[in-house]
């Protein structure tokens, strides 16, 4: 009971390079509910930017690696959606946004029991086909 | 069988001698150890007693067979626990034709509160099950698999058949949902 009330609502700290800091905050000045982790050398934060989710990545001299943005199905572009309705409806997309290239990581049910995740690049072909 | 002298053991000390020694009899300890825990946690999403009963044993049968495969890179209880999400969730989806999408498109959390400005401190648990039982249930097993059960994300995503990214949004939304709900209800006092 304390465990979950703990880990739910109490803020963890975690040690950031400046360069991180001021990189995350110039590319996101209005984010809000900033959680960051570190996964090997990467920093991730996972925060709100406009009331939706968002995953953005940093290395240590807080060069953005990639961003990633939860985004409604129907916002997915024309060339997109139609490739992953036809493996199934679509239950997820995130929008994957590097340096210089742009992804879609679209998660489908075939049926009530069967998720498909397909990586696609912005011409709608697939590059991850991956039964959850 | 006694089983009395491995009932010290540690549950992955137990899983390597039911299969490496095949001695299958050992599983009643760690069903003894975990059917209290397993059931909670079924009921807490099922909401029904039958269906958790029937649920709890099948999880159980379901971990027995699929024990071989257990690789030990987590705890045996988050394994199981993850397998219990797993279970209950899917026969949701199946029963209840359970549509995490459509109810989060037609329940949008109406404002994202900046939790930095509230203090979080006080929250009463009791008000938070409650609260935890308006939600969609995906959302409050993500919640009690992160937060309560602290597994992994990677184990999460699997229970519920969605990536890490996937997961780790959904997560953050449950909570903004959570947090929205407990103000509006209870903006007496936390």
């Amino acid at each position: 009971m304390k465990r979950l009330i703990r880990n739910l609502f109490l803020r963890k700290s975690l040690r950031l390079p400046n360069a991180v800091v001021k990189g995350f905050s110039e590319h996101f000045n209005t984010s809000k509910n900033i959680e960051w982790s570190k996964i090997g050398k990467i920093y991730e934060v996972l925060f709100y930017d406009n009331e939706t989710e968002k995953i953005a990545r940093y290395d240590k001299k807080g060069n953005m690696i990639e961003v990633r943005t939860n985004i409604a199905p129907h916002l997915l572009p024309e060339n997109i959606k139609p490739v992953a309705e036809n493996k199934g409806e679509i239950m997820n997309s995130i929008l994957i946004n590097k340096p210089d290239s742009l992804f879609y990581e679209v998660i489908v049910r075939e049926n009530p029991l069967k998720r498909i995740m397909l990586l696609m690049n912005d011409k709608a072909e697939i590059l991850e086909l991956k039964v959850l | 069988m006694n089983t009395d002298q491995y009932k010290s053991l540690k549950d992955e000390e137990i899983v390597s001698i039911i299969i490496n020694e095949k001695n299958y009899d050992l599983f009643q300890i760690l069903y003894e150890r975990y059917n209290r825990k397993v059931h909670d946690k079924c009921y807490g999403l099922l909401k029904n007693k039958e269906l958790t009963d029937d649920s709890v044993q099948n999880i159980f049968e379901k971990t027995f067979e699929k024990l071989p495969s257990f690789k030990g890179n987590s705890s045996f209880s988050s394994w199981l626990y993850s397998v219990s999400y797993n279970y209950c969730i899917d026969l949701l989806r199946v029963k209840n034709k359970l549509h995490y999408p459509n109810w989060n498109s037609s329940n949008e959390i109406p404002e994202i509160i900046d939790e930095t400005e509230e203090d979080l401190t006080e929250i009463n648990y009791n008000r938070l099950l409650k609260i935890f039982d308006l939600i969609h249930p995906e959302e409050k097993a993500l919640l009690l698999m992160k937060y309560n059960d602290e597994l992994p994300i990677s184990e999460i995503g699997i229970s519920l058949r969605i990536s890490e990214s996937a997961a780790k949004m959904r997560i953050k939304r449950a909570r903004a949902r959570v947090v929205f709900l407990y103000k509006k209800i209870y903006s007496d006092t936390y």
